[in-house]
């Protein structure tokens, strides 16, 4: 790791930065899998008393819009040049945790569709600029050589305490523990943005340096424009695909009581730690291989993996008795859902340059993690409220994870052909 | 020539395919219980030894199994009589009032629940003494049977090296270059295969009519993992020539390595009982890693490349970098 390096050259600065930008994201990511994704269906269902559609119907609002303030805002963060200003950029990631940490506060005590649907929308609009403005910090803080380590340290850290300290799935317990967290966070994260630090000068200047400046992936042509490889942009939207599909899989699995009460919702600790530790090592594998092996071998993989869980939870649905206890499926998909978040949280920054990370990060981050997550969320809950058998809803999710597999190992072993000028 | 030699190959797999699926009336026969409810009552014996993985298996009074139980998974109750002894590793057992055991009870793990009136005729064993069948009482090691032991196992393996560094050299040295530059992605790398491949050869045998090319899986891995264990005692006796400042041919290397780790890990061993055996894991993690980092050592690993392409030259565009 160059973070060594840095250290051994008492480049402290630069070592906080990675403090500052691994802990950020994987709080970030950490509050969006547990209480934005999980979180807002209990309120909805629970607390409020909605019905599952209207749920459903308030979570795709959710995601597009995200999606749409999220690529607004990329666009004008690029055309206006703010990608090459770390400090305005923290400015907007405090207002984007402050915003937040009042959502966060609030959310327990709506009572009403109305209120719910005026949460979501603010929601979106926070998580909106924020995708953008903390995605973009990567060129600032981490180096290319580094990247992988850090999405690794992030996603780890992330899902490990998702299913360590999620055993309960209700909004008040997501709304406390993320109190807890956010807001001296947000108290540090407003003394670092408004008051003039000699380190967090530093800071900004870093992605001057050629470490920084440009993603692993990137070809600089001779008139100093930024392209990647037209097979890895078809890789990139596969993996879209490999979201949304992931996503409606696990939302009926997470609804179905067989699969989730003795996995991720056991009483057992023990079972949560096995899912948790999982996570973890996973994720530290992913980030070795994401800094070690090439496009070939680190989507093959990714893809995979993906196929190979769903097949495994289509067989237990069929072949396991009612009772029986899916454990190994579920570290199985731990595994696959750890592989594929590190490759997520790094890949954007490696295909782009200081001049267009946000917009890169927006429609990737936008489009992946959001529409895709969250358009499945809406269809997998409106094929439940539909009736479908839960055999059926997994062989569509299986069918769907193979013909992914399918089309990248197409995709992958293809004669490579040319690249895409992507930044002017 | 080239195709009667393919033919030949895929008749005597399909071959190899339908004797896995062919009835064998003197093969020695159990029952294998995966899942779902069964029951056994009385007037309908059950012979043969039963492995119970999954499910629900109950035994009702007056009912009979002729041979012995294995538990490692599932509900379990018997009020019925076994003419064998039973063994619970994992899962429920329930005895009841009218439960016979002819044989012993041995109890390894899981949850037992016995009814005070149950009768176990043999003895009752506890701890992780449970032994499979078939095989003699275990008893401690002497001090030479250990070192016997560590001796053989170290010549085998160092043998083993020896012979693959003998017959693929170039290979041998591509997996030792590995391991011992980048240890960590093979690390990585192999950790992956062992969290992935069971869970591959696992999803095949489930279709029953893959179980032969998953017991051929199973054969495959073994072999790369010493395959690629030749890789690491190459690397490890380059180290050893180098602080005893000789020069070892790949063989040579190969074979000393081994020994090298093998006294290593032995002497760890007695030390730290466990240890000896969690070193050979790392090392076969570290094999696999590099075996399939190098496709089985055909090529040299170089890690790609975390710097952008510049198409650039000369100094005026030295700004852009």
């Amino acid at each position: 790791m160059q973070l060594f390096d840095f250290i051994k050259a008492r480049r402290w600065t630069t070592a906080f930065g990675y403090v500052l930008f691994i802990g950020m994201m994987a709080v970030g990511y950490y509050y969006n899998i547990t209480f934005v994704q999980l979180g807002l269906i209990d309120l909805g269902t629970r607390v409020i008393g909605m019905s599952r559609q209207s749920v459903a119907g308030n979570m795709a609002v959710l995601a597009l819009l995200t999606c749409a303030v999220a690529l607004g805002v990329g666009v004008l963060m690029q055309w206006r040049g703010w990608n090459a200003r770390f400090k305005l950029k923290l400015r907007l990631a405090f207002g984007v945790v402050l915003t937040q940490t009042l959502l966060t506060a609030i959310a327990p005590f709506i009572r009403s569709e109305t209120g719910f649907l005026a949460w979501i929308v603010v929601c979106a609009a926070a998580l909106g600029v924020g995708v953008p403005a903390t995605f973009s910090m990567t060129a600032d803080l981490i180096p290319r050589r580094d990247r992988g380590y850090a999405a690794a340290l992030i996603t780890a850290g992330a899902y490990f305490a998702g299913a360590v300290l999620s055993a309960e799935w209700s909004i008040e317990w997501f709304s406390l523990q993320m109190l807890l967290v956010m807001v001296p966070g947000v108290l540090g994260m407003g003394v670092f943005a408004f008051r003039r630090f000699d380190f967090i000068e530093k800071l900004a200047q870093q992605h001057e340096e050629p470490a920084f400046r440009y993603g692993r992936f990137v070809r600089v042509t001779r008139d100093g424009r930024a392209s990647v490889s037209r097979r890895l942009l078809i890789l990139l939207f596969l993996m879209f695909g490999v979201y949304f599909v992931d996503s409606l899989g696990f939302l009926r699995i997470v609804e179905t009581p067989a699969l989730v009460e003795t996995t991720w919702q056991s009483p057992e600790m023990s079972i949560h730690l096995a899912i948790g530790i999982m996570h973890l090592v996973t994720a530290l594998i992913a980030g070795v291989l994401y800094s070690s092996l090439g496009e070939r071998g680190l989507f093959l993989w990714i893809f995979g993996i993906f196929a190979l869980v769903h097949v495994m939870y289509g067989m237990h649905i069929r072949t396991a008795s009612p009772n029986a206890e899916p454990l190994a499926e579920s570290l199985l998909y731990a595994a696959a859902v750890s592989l594929y978040t590190v490759i997520n949280f790094a890949l954007w920054a490696d295909v782009s340059t200081i001049r267009n990370i946000s917009f890169n990060a927006a429609v990737g981050v936008a489009l992946s993690a959001w529409s895709a997550t969250f358009l499945s969320t809406a269809l997998a809950l409106q094929w439940q409220l539909n009736g479908m058998p839960l055999e059926r809803h997994l062989n569509i999710v299986d069918a769907l994870a193979i013909l992914f597999f399918l089309v990248a190992a197409v995709v992958i072993f293809m004669p490579k052909r040319g690249n895409i000028i992507h930044e002017t | 020539m080239k195709h009667k030699r393919l033919f030949l190959i895929m008749i005597s797999m399909l071959l190899f395919v339908l004797a896995g699926c062919a009835e064998d009336q003197t093969r020695y026969s159990g029952t294998l219980i995966t899942g779902g409810e069964h029951h056994l009552g009385e007037g309908d014996p059950l012979n043969g030894e039963l492995l119970i993985t999954g499910g629900t298996v109950s035994l009702d009074s007056g009912g009979q199994l002729n041979g012995s139980v294995y538990i490692i998974g599932g509900v379990v109750a018997l009020d019925g009589t076994v003419r064998g002894d039973v063994y619970l590793m994992a899962g429920e057992l329930a005895l009841g009032a009218q439960a016979v055991i002819v044989g012993d009870l041995h109890y390894g793990g899981g949850e037992l629940a016995q009814d005070p009136e149950a009768t176990i005729q043999g003895t009752f064993n506890t701890g992780a003494g449970v032994r499979l069948p078939g095989l003699p009482e275990p008893t401690e090691p002497t001090f030479a049977e250990e070192m016997l032991r560590l001796v053989v196992q170290t010549l085998l393996m160092a043998g083993l090296a020896a012979l693959a560094a003998r017959f693929a050299p170039g290979s041998v040295q591509n997996m030792a270059y590995a391991t011992a530059d980048h240890p960590v992605v093979c690390g990585a790398m192999g950790l992956l295969i062992i969290i992935v491949v069971p869970a591959l050869l696992l999803a095949m045998a489930f279709t029953i009519l893959l179980i032969p090319l998953t017991l051929l899986g199973i054969v495959f891995m073994a072999v790369t993992i010493v395959y690629g264990w030749s890789g690491l005692w190459l690397a490890i006796g380059r180290r050893l020539s180098r602080l005893l400042k000789r020069e070892w041919s790949p063989v040579r290397g190969a074979f000393w390595g081994a020994v090298g780790f093998g006294v290593f890990a032995g002497v760890l061993n007695f030390i730290i009982p466990s240890l000896g055996g969690l070193l050979l894991f790392v090392a076969g993690v570290l094999g696999l890693g590099a075996v399939t980092l190098t496709r089985f050592g055909v090529q040299r690993y170089v890690p790609a490349a975390a710097e952008p392409i510049f198409e650039t030259s000369g100094p005026a565009d030295e700004a852009l970098r």
